[in-house]
């Protein structure tokens, strides 16, 4: 924080805004006509991180006398460099001066139409007396005759909207709770994405980062809108195009992405596994992949097990009563642990030839016919991304929930991994499979584990069913090679700072006592579909809501704003009141008749408190409080101090199994120091409390803490001055933009991942304009411009490794080492992705007689084909100017204001069919429900020719519902969400629902 | 006052109106009185109240500068009577242009610290001049009584110079209204858009300077306070023509030369009120022509009256170009509002006239 | 030494962070507004909004096509605003920026009539009213920092910098893809000249630019008749001064006839 001179308010210019200025500007002209001062002078300004997207750009904070007076892009930061998009642009609204803000602890009692004012010490008591209760009430210390330590009455969600060490101390609390389902956002956005690309690559992050798609030479727009979702990628997006680069967008919709792309094909929602199967076809039958590259650092040279099959629509080993694969037949021929191999990649049982022939089947005629794209512009479109299939050339593939949020999600991702393998694109500056992350620190909020399935660092969170014991764990868990054979040091260390002096070699380090989850509701597991589901169907008792706003962000929200009603409480903690936390009074609600007991607690915005978030491309970043929150808004940090120190108090004069809460390491202050919690997430020498240089120092005995290992080197020291992710240096000795010195890329500092695969297995870069790192020979050392993602030392020993040793495990994180275009054992669904219809879909499925993914679940619904009833394809998406369930946007004036309703695109011949004017109020219906909004007729939708018939589409943003400054619509009893008209059915590994693709109508309203 | 109260109740009434609806307007600005928005700044008080009024109001000081300056005799009765009406009415243009105003009281700013290449000072001057003028052109024709005379004959020794000064100001002031919208080059429809619109303005309100005082005349005559006399109605009435024609044949020649015709014959309300506000023209300075009948030249006058208010319409309204989407239709009480203006300076005259006018018959 | 903006409108990607980055620095509040037929909201200029982002979509031979354009005042360098304006409430200062200056406006709305490009706007609400419009963030420019719309804009669809720099940008961009651009610089001639500058990949007529802006500056109206006012003055007061004397004479000889 400092005082804004004159004179640093000067600075800034030359060095910021380098897109946005020529040339040098000088201040104070001879005459300036009269004008005042900036406002802004002899303010006092403090940075911090924008609130809403994954880009995670800089912004300064101007106050004076205790009041915001502007906001704006920090020019000095690398993403950005002071440019913003509608909704950073905005941030001050979201600020304590927004009249809507809570500031008050609100409580609703049962049967009630309205919310009392209540103490935060009463409500916080109170909320804490309800979980205990529940917890000993519904406490299984044992099934099966298996300790699980778990209780399966409370839930908690939410966690992508606060910062890490919010996000931590949930996932800290919950599970010493014995919550199992315990989930956030990352569940419906890009769930898919970590189980795939982990599957493909070892990791589930996004490859690259922001400012590397300047080094693109074909960017290739795949399931997402980034100029309206993520706007800031086009500033790097644009410097590429401007070097000559080509902007490839393939979408249903002509977005504001497509309107710059040089090239743009328009499919059917649900389809890309077959464009992108064609264009794997199409590459390896014109030989346009990068031979090195796939032979050295992929499995396609490995020779795969007899038990593999696949025959129309199925592969082998599939048991049709569960919908259920068993995995183990898609493996490979090993001789004795090593994987057998054919490096000229011509036995027919390689990976690279049962792909060949796999894809084959994806003919451009076939291909067109799914996805209604032409043959010309399929090959057309398949030519401009297989041109980086070439040493010097690099090709990216961007995308999100395009993708993500489908019933085949995981395997979408899959497709692109292979081309993306097939053209070497993997590890290099300008490459890689960007999957750019939705919510502010979703992807910090996955690294802390605040899902059913993962603990911090993504270690897997122990289930009843693989994890009786530590044992078992580390058998099923560990791998012998891989990076993850240090697993146990990650998770020695991580219950070491959970149950400090507890967690001894005696118990397992008290492994027991975090919850193993069992089969949840329905089976189903405990993710957040099956998680509402038994909140519908009322099986669960309590629902604890860290900033998210169900009610209008779930399938099927009709039945969500119902289902509430069955809990017997909610605690919502927000910056704002949300639909969900009103759905009481939402409509169709009879307030008497719910018996919900609803605490509201106002959060204090990311302006108003201290902390760190994580950007989609891993850059670990931290904020600055420049104002106080609103009244009694504390920062969720705070609220879960409170809680966890109240809930201490009453374990303490006992309850159920209490030693994990009554231990539990809790020592963040009265008034929590998120300093203090940073620092666990760094890791610590427990004799000497020293903080650990990074994770590579962590131990498996007992004698280092770490709360989150991949965060180990955040905190490296014991000062603020030692905070690595407040670090602002604005070097780049590359020029490739990787600005090592600002702020702080798990792991260790690492801001390409894979990096080893930029690099011949000489260590020669595969682009020498674009090396990061190479081998220099004389030297017999490693010139490293980045954090070398390979083994290039020795662990112990220190001594230089030659680039051979890592050329042979490339992707270190993977057993194999090597980049999966099989996935062998890893997925539900198979190891090459196959083209399924959505559930719901206009045509058959032309691939084979499996019409949608047969390992995929599905509850009590059925696949729909071409009804007639509903008879448009329906989609979803996003808007520049709002965000996700709405609460961060129609709250805000001025992003309200420029779209303040509900609406649904069509195209023009539909709407003239059907007599439908633009800005007439429409009805969307399906089988779910329905919604109203405004027709807006665009020429940007066309109908598609699939299946030998037209098929119209149309699309919704997902953003308005009942509750708010505006709601979508001007009838107040109505709810404008779009998801009254989707469905739950999702992926078959990870539930995402499919959003993306579903079946509708739309008459007028 | 209590007498014309009591007298006049409902004109008292609406005038009473006319007063709140002005400081609805002063409080509440001028978008909680009147239609106007960023499409449409100016508006009914600007086209009916000012360029209407100004032009309609144009008689006084032009029959005063026929009389003096060219020493038209003939005109001589006219004087005061056109005098009076040209002061109230100018006066009440006046009062319409601050009304119309963002801020009135800021208006002093034209005088002491103008901008004196903007064509809006030249018109504020000139409106606020030439208002003074006639003031001081009326005051020593009608002060008479004796505790004045001092004033009177030394304003009078100053008539000359008042005299000119009126009469260039009133020639600048009516092409000024005109040229006020010249800037305006795409946002009128060439029906009405002119580079020649001073003159046009200029001409035009000569042209109802003259008409009005017809009408006046006819009125007066009707309610009997004073004759009509035909032969100084019948040179009225001829000059006016020749004004007429002259009016005509400029605005047709600039019609022609610069396309503006194209616009006739065109959909929507623009062509017909075109062609309406030409016939107005047109057809009066036939009827007019050698014509000595009181009631052509009152009815024809009249026309012309009517043709200058629709041009001045035509120019600020029917031809103002909105963006798709938006069209200006005056309010309600913007509509009364210019009525009061309107109305208030009539009441104002004829009750004077009453006082006034008879007054000089007396003395005659 | 004049600054300038270059809108490169195949950048704008019609984020609208400009709209909100200007509310935001010129603590302008929001509108209450319904949806249109498309995102363009507010769909003009108005007292709570200097700037607004247009959109227009268009199918060709080569596919859809979606344009953004950002509108605000051009800063035109002979502002006929200014020139029109009867108290110095508006004008043109050396950095570049036409800025408003409230104390000293009447309130009389002719600039809104004179401006080409029907830029300013009115606080019809308002018992003491202003006029509104992009003042080019005079306030920051001169303070040697970028507007804050071209600080916000992610895509270099607004290059700021002096007006010769800027200038030889456009020029650049124009011969470095004639593919690409129309080779045109709306803004170089309009209205003498506009501070502001367009670059585009589509036909103006395409644009919420007007194209039938005349090139010459717009002063030019009101200053061929202000110019001709003193003489006209002068020459009238003479030649009625002349007639005035001769018919006085007439008159009083007349008089004293009669007498
Ligand atoms: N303005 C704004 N920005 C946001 C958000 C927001 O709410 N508002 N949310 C943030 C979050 S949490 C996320 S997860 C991201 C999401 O970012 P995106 O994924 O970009 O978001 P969407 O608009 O949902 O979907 C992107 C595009 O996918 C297209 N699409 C639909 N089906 C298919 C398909 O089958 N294949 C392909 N290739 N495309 C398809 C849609 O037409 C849409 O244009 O955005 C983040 N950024
Ligand atoms: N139809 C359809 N539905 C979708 C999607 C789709 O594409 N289509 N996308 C899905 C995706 S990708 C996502 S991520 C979800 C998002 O769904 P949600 O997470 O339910 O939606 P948000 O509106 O982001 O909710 C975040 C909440 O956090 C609050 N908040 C912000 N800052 C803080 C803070 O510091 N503390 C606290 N306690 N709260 C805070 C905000 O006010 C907001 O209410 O929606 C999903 N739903
Ligand atoms: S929403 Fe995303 S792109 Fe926009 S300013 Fe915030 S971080 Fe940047
Ligand atoms: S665009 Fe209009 S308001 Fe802006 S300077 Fe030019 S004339 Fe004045
Ligand atoms: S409204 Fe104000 S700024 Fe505009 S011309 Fe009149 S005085 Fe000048
Ligand atoms: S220059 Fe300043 S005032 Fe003008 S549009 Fe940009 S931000 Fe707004
Ligand atoms: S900020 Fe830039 S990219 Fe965004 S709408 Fe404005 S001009 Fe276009
Ligand atoms: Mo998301």
């Amino acid at each position: 924080m400092k005082k804004v001179s004159r004179r640093d308010f000067l600075k800034g210019i030359g060095t910021g805004g380098a897109l946005s200025v020529v040339g040098t500007i000088t201040p104070g002209t001879s005459d300036n006509g009269g004008v005042k001062p900036p406002k802004s002078e002899g303010a006092t300004r403090t940075t911090t991180i924008c609130p809403y997207c994954g880009v995670g750009c800089g912004i300064v904070v101007d106050v004076k006398d205790g009041k915001v007076i502007g906001t704006e892009g920090d020019p000095d930061h690398p993403i950005n460099e002071g440019a913003l998009c509608s909704k950073g642009a905005a941030l001050r609204q979201i600020g304590p001066d927004n009249p809507l803000r809570l500031s008050k602890v609100k409580y609703r009692a049962a049967g009630s139409d309205k919310w009392e004012e209540k103490s935060p010490e009463w409500a916080i008591a109170e909320l804490a007396k309800r979980i205990k209760d529940t917890r000993d009430k519904s406490f299984i210390k044992q099934a099966d005759g298996i300790t699980v330590n778990r209780t399966e009455k409370v839930a908690s969600i939410g966690a992508a909207a606060l910062d890490n060490e919010e996000a931590y101390l949930i996932s800290k609390l919950m599970r010493s709770l014995g919550i199992t389902y315990l989930e956030h956002q990352a569940r419906m956005c890009h769930s898919s994405t970590v189980t795939s690309l982990a599957a493909s690559f070892g990791r589930g992050a996004m490859t690259n980062h922001w400012i590397d798609l300047k080094n693109s030479d074909v960017v290739f727009i795949c399931g997402s809108n980034p100029a309206e979702n993520h706007p800031i990628s086009f500033k790097w997006i644009t410097r590429a195009i401007d070097k000559g680069a080509k902007l490839v967008v393939a979408d249903p919709r002509f977005t504001r992405s497509a309107s710059k792309a040089n090239y743009y094909v328009s499919h059917r929602p649900g389809t890309d596994i077959a464009l992108i199967g064609g264009m794997i076809n199409h590459c390896l039958q014109n030989n346009l992949y990068f031979e090195e590259y796939v032979k050295n650092y992929t499995n396609a040279p490995c020779i795969v097990t007899k038990d593999y099959a696949f025959e129309d629509g199925l592969f082998s080993g599939y048991d049709s009563a569960k919908r259920s694969y068993d995995g183990k037949m898609w493996d490979f021929e090993k001789d004795g642990d090593k994987v057998k191999k054919d490096m000229t990649m011509k036995n027919p049982r390689t990976v690279f030839q049962l792909m060949k022939e796999f894809y084959s089947r994806y003919t451009p005629e076939k291909v067109s016919d799914i996805t209604g794209v032409s043959k010309p512009e399929l090959i057309k479109l398949y030519d401009i991304f297989c041109s980086t299939g070439r040493p010097d050339k690099a090709g990216t593939i961007l995308y999100a929930m395009g993708a993500t949020q489908h019933t085949v999600g995981v395997q979408y991702i899959r497709a692109y991994a292979v081309i993306q393998l097939l053209l070497g694109n993997i590890g290099i500056p300008g490459g890689g499979i960007n999957a750019m992350r939705g919510e502010s620190n979703v992807q910090g909020s996955s690294d802390m584990g605040v899902l059913t399935n993962t603990l911090p660092g993504y270690n897997p969170a122990p289930t009843q069913k693989d994890h009786p014991t530590w044992k078992d764990y580390c058998d099923k868990e560990v791998p012998k090679t891989s990076y993850w054979s240090n697993r146990p040091k990650f998770m020695i260390s991580m219950l070491k700072a959970w149950y400090g002096a507890k967690a001894t070699p005696e118990n397992d380090f008290a492994f027991d006592w975090l919850p193993k989850s069992g089969k949840g509701f329905k089976g189903q597991g405990c993710t957040m579909v099956p998680l509402m589901e038994a909140v519908k169907a009322g099986e669960m008792d309590g629902l604890m809501i860290w900033g998210a706003n169900t009610a209008v962000s779930h399938p099927d929200a009709g039945s969500i704003v119902k289902g509430l009603g069955n809990l017997k409480y909610m605690a919502a903690f927000d910056i704002w009141e949300t639909d969900t936390s009103v759905f009481w009074k939402g409509p169709g609600s009879d307030p008497k008749a719910i018996q919900t007991e609803v605490f509201l607690f106002p959060c204090a915005s990311s302006i108003e408190k201290e902390g760190s978030i994580a950007n989609s491309g891993r850059w670990i970043q931290w904020r600055y409080a420049a104002v106080p929150a609103p009244g009694e808004a504390k920062s969720d940090l705070q609220w879960l101090n409170l809680l966890g120190l109240e809930l201490k108090k009453l374990y303490a004069a006992g309850g159920a199994f209490p030693d994990p809460i009554v231990n539990l390491v809790w020592n963040y202050g009265e008034e929590a120091d998120p300093h203090k919690v940073a620092k666990e997430l760094n890791g610590y020498d427990i004799a000497t409390g020293a903080q650990l240089k990074n994770f590579t120092k962590l131990l498996d005995d007992g004698t280092t803490a770490c709360g989150c290992w991949i965060y180990g080197g955040v905190y490296p020291g014991p000062d603020k001055k030692d905070n690595a992710m407040a670090k602002r240096g604005k070097e780049d000795p590359t020029g490739l933009g990787l600005f090592p010195n600002w702020s702080y890329a798990w792991p260790v500092n690492r801001r390409i991942i894979y990096n080893r695969c930029s690099m011949d297995p000489a260590g020669k870069p595969w682009n020498e304009a674009k090396g990061t790192i190479w081998w220099d020979e004389t030297k017999k050392d490693w010139v490293r411009n980045d954090v070398p993602d390979f083994g290039w030392k020795d662990a112990k020993t220190e001594a230089i490794k030659p680039p051979k040793d890592s050329a042979a495990a490339p992707f270190l994180m993977n057993p194999s080492g090597l980049g999966h275009i099989f996935a062998a054992l890893k997925l539900k669904d198979g190891p090459f992705p196959e083209h399924y219809e959505p559930l719901e879909s206009p045509v058959k499925n032309a691939m084979g007689s499996q019409q949608v993914n047969p390992a995929c679940a599905l509850w009590d619904l059925k696949p729909l084909v071409g009804s007639e009833e509903f008879p448009l394809v329906g989609t979803t998406m996003r808007l520049t100017n709002h965000w996700q369930a709405g609460a961060m946007t129609r709250n805000v004036p001025w992003l309200a204001e420029i779209a303040p309703e509900m609406y649904v695109e069509m195209s023009e011949e539909f709407a003239a069919a059907k007599g439908i004017k633009g800005g007439d109020w429409v009805k969307v219906v399906s089988a779910r429900g329905e919604v109203q909004a405004k027709a807006m007729v665009t020429s940007r939708l066309k109908a598609f020719n699939v299946g030998g018939k037209t098929v119209e589409m149309v699309a919704m943003p997902f953003h308005f519902g009942f509750n708010g400054f505006v709601t979508g619509g001007p009838d107040k009893s109505k709810s404008y969400a779009a998801n009254q008209v989707t469905h739950r059915v999702g992926d078959a590994n990870t539930r995402i629902p499919e959003y993306k693709a579903f079946m509708c109508n739309v008459v007028k309203a | 006052m209590k007498n014309f109260i009591n007298q006049n109740k409902v004109i008292s009434l609406i005038l009473l109106m006319g007063v709140i609806a002005v400081l609805v307007r002063l409080v509440g600005g001028l978008g909680a009185v009147s239609a106007l928005s960023d499409a449409q700044p100016w508006g009914l008080t600007k086209s009916l109240n000012i360029l209407s009024g100004a032009a309609l109001s144009a008689g006084g000081s032009l029959v005063a500068t026929l009389v003096y300056v060219f020493g038209i005799k003939k005109f001589k009765p006219l004087v005061r009577p056109s005098l009076l009406m040209g002061a109230i009415a100018h006066t009440f243009v006046l009062g319409a242009l601050l009304y119309d105003v963002g801020s009135p009281l800021e208006v002093w700013r034209i005088i002491f610290a103008p901008n004196i290449k903007s064509i809006m000072f030249l018109a504020f001057l000139c409106e606020a001049f030439y208002t003074t003028a006639v003031l001081c052109e009326f005051v020593p024709e009608f002060v008479t009584a004796p505790q004045f005379k001092g004033i009177a004959d030394l304003m009078h020794s100053f008539k000359g110079p008042v005299i000119v000064c009126t009469a260039i100001f009133a020639v600048i002031h009516q092409s000024t209204l005109g040229a006020l919208y010249v800037v305006s080059v795409s946002r009128i429809d060439p029906l009405w858009y002119s580079r020649i619109m001073p003159i046009l303005f200029l001409v035009s309100a000569w042209a109802a300077g003259l008409a009005m005082l017809v009408v006046e005349a006819y009125l007066s005559d009707k309610s009997g306070r004073r004759k009509f006399d035909v032969g100084v109605m019948g040179a009225v009435g001829n000059t006016l023509a020749i004004f007429l024609f002259i009016y005509v044949g400029i605005r047709f020649a600039d019609l022609a030369i610069e396309g503006g015709f194209g616009g006739v014959g065109g959909k929507g309300v623009a062509s017909v009120w075109f062609i309406v506000e030409m016939l107005c023209f047109v057809l009066p300075a036939v009827m007019l022509l050698g014509s000595k009948s009181p009631k052509l030249l009152y009815i024809a006058s009249l026309l012309v009256g009517l043709g200058v208010v629709m041009n001045r319409l035509g120019v600020a309204i029917v031809g103002w170009h909105n963006p798709a989407g938006i069209t200006y239709f005056p309010s309600a009480v913007e509509f009364f509002v210019s009525f009061c203006f309107l109305l208030a300076p009539i009441v104002i005259y004829s009750y004077m006239s009453g006082i006034v006018i008879k007054d000089e018959k007396v003395t005659a | 030494m004049p600054y300038s903006m270059l809108v490169d409108v195949t950048k704008c990607i019609g984020c609208q962070g400009c709209q909100v980055s200007c509310k935001n620095w010129n603590d302008k509040q929001a509108d209450k507004t319904t949806l249109g037929t498309d995102f363009g909201n507010p769909s003009t200029m108005n007292s709570n909004t200097y700037t607004v982002v247009k959109f227009d979509e268009a199918v060709a031979a080569d596919g859809n096509h979606w344009h953004f354009t950002k509108a605000q005042c051009m800063h035109c360098k002979t502002p006929a605003c200014a020139g029109a304006c009867p108290s110095h409430a508006l004008t043109k200062t050396e950095a570049g920026p036409v800025v408003y200056h409230r104390d000293r406006c009447i309130g009389c709305r002719y600039c809104m009539l004179a401006c080409p490009f029907e830029v300013p706007t009115f606080d019809w609400h308002k018992a003491i009213p202003s006029i509104n419009k992009c003042s080019f963030c005079a306030d920051r420019v001169a303070s040697g920092i970028e507007p804050a719309c071209s600080r916000t804009c992610p895509s270099g669809a607004l290059t700021f910098g002096n007006t010769e720099d800027v200038v030889k940008l456009a020029e650049q961009r124009l011969a470095a893809h004639p593919e690409k651009y129309v080779n045109y610089i709306y803004g170089k001639d309009e209205a003498g000249g506009t501070s502001w500058l367009y670059i585009s990949d589509t036909e103006f007529k395409n644009l919420p630019l007007d194209e039938s802006v005349e090139k010459a500056a717009y002063d030019r109206y009101g200053l061929s008749v202000m110019n001709k006012v003193p003489g006209f003055a002068i020459g009238a007061a003479a030649l009625m001064a002349g007639f005035f004397f001769i018919s006085g004479r007439k008159a009083s000889a007349g008089k004293d006839g009669d007498k």
